[in-house]
């Protein structure tokens, strides 16, 4: 056991001597009574010679525990294990504030945000820096940020960080801050900890239909206060994503003045089970544009009763943009919906590429001089050329030219370096039997920074050797037969992916394009989860497939499983052939580069410095963005490399409401089991209901039942001394007479 | 007639006689008291008459009876008395008086133990008026103080119709003894003798291995060596607390009976004593017996029931055992003036004499 004021608790103890010392002073100083009839004293003594002595021992028992629990009550002694006799030690309150998305949800005048800033000022009014109570304020919007971390007894400084707190546009990071409540927060036994969660728990913070029951938590969690949840609906739409169907603009093509992109909107609340409406408006923009609204494209997005999500194809004109979009002044799509519950899932941003024209580099050797007798001899390097710049004189075999929109270089695989590749957008490598084993390390370096690789099988009959180093250096868990497989007769191609967005702007004529397509041979190859097959040849084997390099964010390799040459396939001589290779070059470029766009809280990991170009310019961004902004990766020389745009957490503005009930055994299962109460938000003085856990600045010094207790004793005390004595009795009649001896009451005195 | 001998002193502890200190009579008797005992002075000659009428059954029809004097008469008096003729001589109201010869004579044994010594009231209160010292120093007027008064009174009664008194003091023993006189100095011989040996507490002292029991008076051995001096028929008034054993006073009494000695008993206690009512003090009181007992330290709340109890009984059997022998019995009040009290008894005892 130990004590909360061990000085006091330790000079009260001593006081538990007192009435023994008292007793012996008071021996010591007596005189003597002398007494005629001292043979009745002494034979009414005798008589009640045990009954006084159980008295005496009663009345010092009595007296020693009063003191005792006095004294204990002004030294408060906390027990082990267990919370202390009454709520007297020192807390430590760590204030975990709701400023996700969703806690701008409107509400009265202000939002749910002010609610839960009121409510955690209250708190921190309920708190009392003067026995030694603590604060640590912490924001919920991810991720999880230590506003003022660990406890600090400045009650002053936390009120600022809360003033001061602002709502942002990322998720409900609960995990994150716990981690923090578990870092910060040793439990001590001289100290109380209290973990209070100030937001409205509705479902874009804590979704119990996704989450589950929550994690689950060793040992007994710490009391936790909860704002009691939203409990009336709140209308709300957000923009999930936009997508253009046209990744890269290119300059030197034909782009139509209105592009089209696919917008996906996701809507919460009561009105869900209601048919909907919700006016989009898109627009092409650079840094130098304003937001007029004769800019802006408008479609009317029609949500049928029940649907939550909705993706529709909307217009964006380009031509709006004024001059020339390129690296100094690089372009975005700009989508913005109707005000609704939650301001800041209303717009989204996404960085739109442009190129003078698409590089790339065909690695490829180079046709023999005369060779070239006729299509039955183009190699599938020579249909890739004439897929590529159909336009082009001469068939395009070998040709570059700098006013095509895709600009071809052919290098040969044996000899090349990272240098060849250095200014390619995309590379095709239809020899990878000539590719020495070190140079797929730099294909796929090359294609992990952003860039397309497209490969095809050895047009050589045989086994397909280069597969182990392809699969290894760009991190694939893909398995080939290595033997090429004869299709007998010719197999048919299947569509397998029409929504890929590689080939979205081909739409329904994709369909069409494939159905004369036959396949002679082609390589077997087991996907093992990872990739996408594009193509099927039949329902079997994989035509095309699409992957991320390495599993990563950025690169993306397309692998043809059988050569596009006449021998393997009639592709090089199908129409379809050069929307294919075109789309796959245009369009992987845009993909392969990555869609430049985040989610807000999510960690912004970029070699160069981030400025913010939208809603305002600003310096330098550091960390994670919490709040949907559009930043420019700029170089070391002040260029602009590329558009970074952070957009709200769409996944977190739902605007869902939950029961109370289910919410309190999901915290309980997440912090652990423990108390729980929820904080009255109302007007009035702060309270808490149930158990009463912030009542440390009402709490008297020192430890009150003890103190009653040892009160009572001390009256039981007085009373078992005056019964004892027989006082109450004392004036009954005496043999005779009754008045008192005077000389006697002098020698008492 | 009576027999005068004053100077006939003899006992076992020291004599009063002529070596012992003037005593102003106002210092036992009250001014208060010594009136009251003149105006009943009537009444205590027939104590003493009510003491020889074992024998003489009736004063008035004897030979021995002759006249002595008249007297007023006093309201209360007995109309039988009246002195019809003078009445009609006179038209006053006179009463007969008669002097009778006596044989019986007054012993007064006055405890001298150390519980004698208690007193809680003032010298000044009890004593003349302008006294607040005792001859040796006290200033409070102790048990042994009033049994001196009451002694004196008896011996003024007695000595005044002509019969002898004597004197005991005792406590383990016999301490002194005054032979029995009728001379006029015998009066001032018991109350110097009195005053001279005031009670004393009791000091004990204890040798290794020794019980130090409580000194108290042994009234069978005072009895039996009183007895033992005396061939005729007497008086015993003795004047005591009676803290003692009451076996022992039973033994003494039976003896008294047997040698046909009539007894008066005086029971003489403080008002503290009969009423225990001791001042709160905190841890309790330290109480120190007068006769070697030990101390003892006790709240006298806690046990004043049982205190009261105890000497409640103590005294309701001394009055049973003394009025069961057929003697007289009195409980004295040392906080209360002799002349009321002393007034009562006689009354009390001329009532029972009437009725033999």
């Amino acid at each position: 056991m130990t004590f909360l004021n061990p000085t006091l608790a330790f000079a009260a103890l001593a006081c538990v001597l007192a009435p023994v010392i008292i007793h012996l002073l008071f021996r010591r100083r007596r005189r003597p009574v002398e007494w005629g009839a001292m043979r009745f004293v002494l034979e009414a003594f005798r008589r009640h010679r045990r009954r006084l002595r159980l008295e005496q021992i009663l009345l010092l028992a009595a007296r020693t525990l009063a003191v005792l629990l006095l004294a204990l009550a002004v030294g408060r002694p906390m027990l082990s294990g267990t919370t202390p006799l009454e709520s007297r030690r020192p807390r430590d309150l760590f204030i975990l504030i709701d400023n996700s998305v969703v806690s701008q949800v409107r509400s009265g005048n202000g939002t749910e945000f002010d609610g839960n800033k009121k409510a955690a000022l209250r708190l921190l009014d309920e708190l009392d820096s003067t026995r030694g109570d603590r604060a640590a304020v912490i924001a919920l919007g991810a991720p999880a940020e230590r506003l003022i971390a660990p406890p600090t007894n400045e009650l002053g400084a936390a009120r600022r960080a809360l003033e001061a707190l602002e709502p942002t546009d990322s998720g409900f990071d609960l995990r994150g801050a716990q981690a923090i409540v578990r870092e910060i927060g040793e439990p001590t036994e001289s100290r109380d900890a209290s973990v209070a969660i100030l937001s409205r728990l509705r479902a874009g913070a804590v979704n119990l239909q996704s989450e589950g029951t929550g994690g689950t938590s060793a040992g007994k969690g710490p009391p936790m206060l909860l704002t009691p949840p939203a409990t009336e609906e709140a209308d709300n739409c957000a923009i999930v994503q936009i997508e253009p169907l046209r990744s890269v603009l290119l300059r030197n093509g034909e782009n139509a003045p209105t592009q089209q992109a696919r917008v996906t909107l996701k809507r919460s609340g009561a009105w869900t089970s209601k048919p909907g409406q919700v006016t989009l408006r898109l627009r092409a923009a650079t840094t130098h544009d304003s937001t007029q609204e004769q800019s802006w494209d408008k479609t009317l997005v029609r949500f049928a009763p029940g649907q939550e999500t909705l993706s529709v194809l909307a217009p964006v004109a380009v031509s709006n943009v004024k001059g020339e979009a390129g690296p100094a002044r690089p372009l975005w799509i700009e989508g913005r919906i109707d005000e609704d519950a939650v301001p800041g899932d209303n717009v989204f941003r996404r960085p739109w590429k442009t190129r003078e024209q698409v590089r790339v580099v065909l690695i490829a050797p180079q046709a023999a001089p005369g060779t070239a007798s006729g299509p039955e001899s183009y190699s599938a390097a020579d249909w890739f050329s004439l897929a590529l710049s159909p336009t082009a004189a001469g068939a395009g075999i070998g040709l570059e030219t700098e006013s095509e929109p895709v600009r071809v270089l052919r290098v040969d695989p044996a000899h090349f370096s990272a240098g060849d590749l250095a200014a390619a957008d995309a590379a095709i490598v239809t020899r990878p039997d000539l590719v020495e084993a070190g140079a797929w390390a730099i294909l796929a370096n090359f294609t992990q920074k952003g860039s397309l690789l497209v490969v095809t099988p050895a047009p050589q009959a045989g086994a397909q050797v280069w597969c182990d180093a392809f699969t290894k250096s760009l991190g694939l868990s893909w398995q080939f037969s290595r033997e090429s497989r004869e299709w007998s007769p010719p197999a048919g191609l299947v569509s397998a992916e029409i929504d890929q967005p590689l080939f979205a702007s081909l739409g329904a004529e994709l369909a069409d394009l494939v159905k004369p397509v036959s396949v002679f041979r082609s390589l077997g190859v087991e996907l093992k989860g990872e990739g996408t097959a594009v193509f099927r040849i039949g329902e079997e084997s994989p035509f095309l497939v699409t992957a991320r390099a390495g599993g990563a964010g950025s690169g993306l390799v397309v692998l043809f499983l059988s050569s596009p040459e006449l021998a393997w396939t009639n592709l090089p001589a199908m129409p379809l052939m050069v929307p294919l290779v075109q789309e796959i070059v245009r369009q992987g470029v845009g993909l392969a580069a990555g869609p430049s766009t985040v989610v807000a809280g999510s960690s912004l990991d970029s070699p160069d410095e981030l400025r913010r170009v939208e809603p305002a310019e600003s310096g330098a961004v550091l960390g994670a963005a919490r709040n949907a902004s559009l930043l420019r990766r700029v170089d070391a020389r002040g260029a602009t490399r590329e558009l970074i745009a952070v957009n709200p957490d769409s996944q977190a503005s739902d605007t869902g409401v939950q029961p109370k009930e289910r919410l309190a055994g999901y915290f309980k299962q997440t912090f652990g089991p423990g108390e729980l109460a929820w904080i009255d938000t109302s007007d009035k003085p702060a309270s808490v209901e149930g158990q009463g856990l912030l009542r440390t600045r009402n709490t008297p010094p020192i430890d009150l039942p003890l103190l009653i207790a040892g009160l009572v004793l001390l009256i039981a005390d007085v009373a078992m001394s005056r019964w004892f004595s027989h006082a109450v009795r004392a004036e009954t009649q005496a043999v005779a007479g009754t008045v008192r001896p005077e000389s006697l009451a002098e020698a008492a005195a | 007639m009576s027999r005068t001998e004053a100077d006939d002193t003899s006992g076992v502890g020291e004599a009063g006689g002529a070596a012992a200190p003037q005593i102003d009579a106002s210092l036992y008797l009250h001014p208060h008291t010594l009136a009251r005992l003149s105006s009943f002075e009537l009444r205590a000659k027939m104590i003493v008459e009510g003491l020889s009428s074992g024998q003489h059954r009736s004063p008035y029809q004897g030979f021995s009876v002759e006249f002595a004097q008249h007297r007023p008469y006093t309201s209360g008096d007995d109309l039988r008395h009246l002195d019809w003729k003078v009445f009609a001589r006179s038209d006053k109201l006179h009463l007969k008086q008669y002097q009778q010869e006596t044989n019986l004579d007054l012993i007064v044994m006055v405890d001298c133990s150390g519980s004698m010594a208690y007193g809680s009231r003032t010298f000044a209160d009890a004593s003349g008026e302008g006294r607040t010292k005792s001859p040796d120093g006290r200033t409070h007027w102790s048990k042994f103080d009033h049994a001196t008064a009451l002694a004196a009174a008896l011996s003024y009664i007695t000595l005044r119709q002509g019969d002898r008194v004597g004197l005991e003091m005792f406590d383990e023993e016999v301490k002194l003894m005054l032979r029995r006189s009728s001379s006029q100095g015998t009066w001032r011989q018991i109350v110097s003798a009195l005053a001279s040996h005031p009670a004393h507490r009791t000091h004990v002292v204890v040798s290794p291995g020794d019980d130090p029991s409580p000194r108290s008076s042994d009234l069978r051995r005072a009895i039996d060596q009183t007895l033992g001096q005396i061939t005729n028929r007497c008086i015993l008034a003795i004047v005591s607390d009676f803290f003692m054993d009451l076996d022992m006073v039973r033994d003494a009494l039976a003896r008294a009976r047997h040698a046909r000695a009539d007894v008066m008993a005086f029971q003489v206690m403080d008002r503290a004593e009969l009423d225990f009512a001791i001042p709160d003090a905190a841890g309790g009181v330290l109480f120190e017996g007068l006769e070697g007992e030990s101390l003892l330290k006790i709240d006298p709340r806690a046990i004043r029931e049982a205190y009261l109890e105890a000497v409640r009984a103590h005294n309701t059997r001394l009055r049973t055992m003394m009025l069961g022998m057929g003697y007289d019995y009195a409980l004295v009040n040392t906080h209360e003036f002799l002349g009321p009290a002393l007034a009562a008894f006689v009354s009390r005892r001329n009532a029972q004499i009437k009725r033999h």
